[in-house]
């Protein structure tokens, strides 16, 4: 199965609707689809990495990393991103409680070095994978939220209401 | 215009009127529901334009004179006075309650005059032209068309007054279309005055006053059928339509793009290169795609200058180059990426221009 294919068969399982997208409850909606929690958190990544996702050897958890110096809508996209690789089931690297307690009481790092450095897809088959998921849920989003955009909101709720029903008729 | 395109145009409006028809449920009917009412407005719309075509003519010759005009004129002022009882009613039903009440015992005061001026004397004369040729044909229709333009300019500053308010492209379109229909029947009505002082002053009775309220009628209709159509197709004109200015934005962020790929290679994060075709049909993805780009080689630059990469890069890069990576790096320092999607591109829109600006005025000082 090619990359994109495969990217399109795990979007349709998916089965969410993208009206109203927000992404805390997209995320949550995947976790309890495949019974992980999903627990991402904005970090200062180490340079060259925009996010990262490692998965709890213990717990039936997933961690999504992602920059704390971007603009939220670029924090978005790389959560994407990285929820992109667990869906396609990319290999990643295990961590445990032990390591993020000493992560927390900043006795160590957490292992960065050791996942692939760039989000470019020409570098790897799995970064071309996750960025073609992390594309098709990104247009869905954008032509859903586009939809209810242009035609929402008014002050008089009524003459709007009433201009609606003139081409609903 | 011609007999044949005035029944043209009944022919489509009878079309409209059935086809909407399948909108109206049982109990529409039962409560006479503001559905009904606007299905009633095509109904008696498509009356008028029939009997002002060649039915019209056919009735007048076969059954009595100028029937036609008593059904015509008084079905087209209950087509206007069902929208602008709608429209009020939509605005704001307790404020203009006393209006819309004024403006129905109009109606029917008017209905009923128009009635008492045709069987004293109407059905008696010949068949209406476009210059009257009796006192009682002057009244009967100076009297329709002075409420009918009445009615229109208080359909119209009701929108008006609304248009401004509304911040939905498509409402805001459709608001413009009531808007337009209702002045230009207001215009058509003033013509057709106008063309009745013909019947005083013979200088008004000119053909190109006649064509003038034929095309301003024709027009009115179009309108008129446009205001009707389904939200789904004002959706995608303005789609379609903002899409090229949306273009233009696009290509904005791809000089900001293609000073990256120009500059700092090493940087860059694929960026999506749509045709204008490919574009139009999906212009919000593919802006989001560029700007993610944007920021995706933003930060990477940031990454490597911080590192010290790039430094080692620039230091053997002509001074004019090194020049152009610092203005483009000022220029992005000074984007406010917080806030909306849209004042978000605007911000990197800017920037490009900005940094287009910059580099012309450069390009003139060296070239002197």
């Amino acid at each position: 199965m090619d990359t994109n294919s495969n990217a399109l068969k795990v979007f349709i399982e998916l089965q969410y609707d993208f009206r109203g997208f927000v992404i805390d409850d997209f995320l949550r909606n995947v976790g309890n689809k495949s019974g992980r929690q999903i627990v991402a958190t904005p970090w200062t990544m180490p340079r060259k990495i925009f996010g990262a996702w490692l998965s709890d050897d213990e717990e039936p958890r997933e961690y999504i990393f992602y920059r704390d110096n971007v603009p939220v809508i670029h924090q978005v996209h790389i959560q994407l991103h990285e929820i992109s690789h667990f869906l396609l089931r990319h290999p990643t690297l295990r961590i445990n409680q032990k390591l993020i307690v000493e992560v927390l009481e900043g006795r160590t790092a957490l292992p960065f070095g050791d996942l692939l450095k760039l989000r470019s897809p020409d570098q790897n088959p799995s970064e071309a994978e996750a960025e073609a998921l992390a594309d098709l849920i990104q247009r869905h989003v954008i032509e859903n939220l586009n939809l209810a955009q242009l035609s929402q909101s008014t002050s008089e709720r009524t003459l709007a209401d009433f201009l609606k029903q003139i081409g609903g008729l | 215009m011609n007999l044949s395109s005035k029944t043209w145009l009944s022919v489509i409006a009878w079309a409209f009127t059935l086809f909407k028809l399948r909108g109206i449920r049982r109990k529409d009917i039962r409560y006479g529901s503001t559905a009904l009412n606007l299905w009633l407005m095509l109904f008696f719309f498509s009356i008028t334009l029939t009997f002002l075509g060649e039915v019209g003519g056919f009735v007048d010759a076969r059954v009595i004179n100028n029937l036609s005009n008593l059904i015509a004129y008084p079905s087209i002022l209950i087509t206007i006075f069902l929208a602008t009882k709608e429209s009020l009613n939509a605005v704001d039903r307790s404020a203009y309650r006393r209006t819309i009440r004024w403006l129905g015992s109009l109606l029917t005061a008017i209905t009923t005059v128009l009635l008492i001026i045709y069987v004293l004397f109407l059905w008696k004369v010949p068949e209406f032209t476009f210059v009257p040729r009796s006192i009682p044909e002057v009244a009967f229709r100076f009297i329709a068309f002075c409420f009918g333009a009445v009615m229109c300019v208080v359909q119209a500053k009701a929108y008006l007054t609304y248009y401004p308010l509304e911040r939905s492209s498509i409402l805001r379109l459709r608001a413009l279309m009531v808007t337009l229909c209702a002045g230009s029947a207001f215009l058509f009505f003033l013509v057709r005055i106008a063309q009745l002082t013909g019947y005083f002053w013979p200088l008004l009775t000119s053909e190109t006053l006649n064509n003038l309220s034929v095309a301003l009628l024709a027009l009115s209709s179009l309108l008129y059928f446009s205001a009707f159509l389904n939200h789904e197709k004002y959706q995608q004109f303005v789609r379609i339509s903002s899409s090229f200015e949306r273009w233009r934005t696009f290509q904005d962020l791809k000089y900001l793009m293609d000073r990256f790929l120009r500059l700092c290679p090493e940087v860059v994060s694929p960026a999506p290169n749509p045709s204008f075709w490919r574009f139009v049909f999906n212009p919000e993805y593919y802006l989001y795609c560029m700007l993610i780009a944007l920021m995706d080689s933003g930060t990477m630059l940031d990454d490597l200058t911080a590192e010290g990469t790039l430094q080692r890069t620039s230091s053997m890069m002509e001074e004019n180059l090194r020049q152009e990576l610092a203005q483009l790096k000022q220029v992005l320092r000074s984007i406010d990426a917080s806030g909306d999607f849209w004042k978000i591109v605007n911000e990197y829109r800017y920037a490009g221009q900005e940094l287009n600006r910059i580099s012309n005025s450069l390009f003139r000082i060296t070239e002197k």
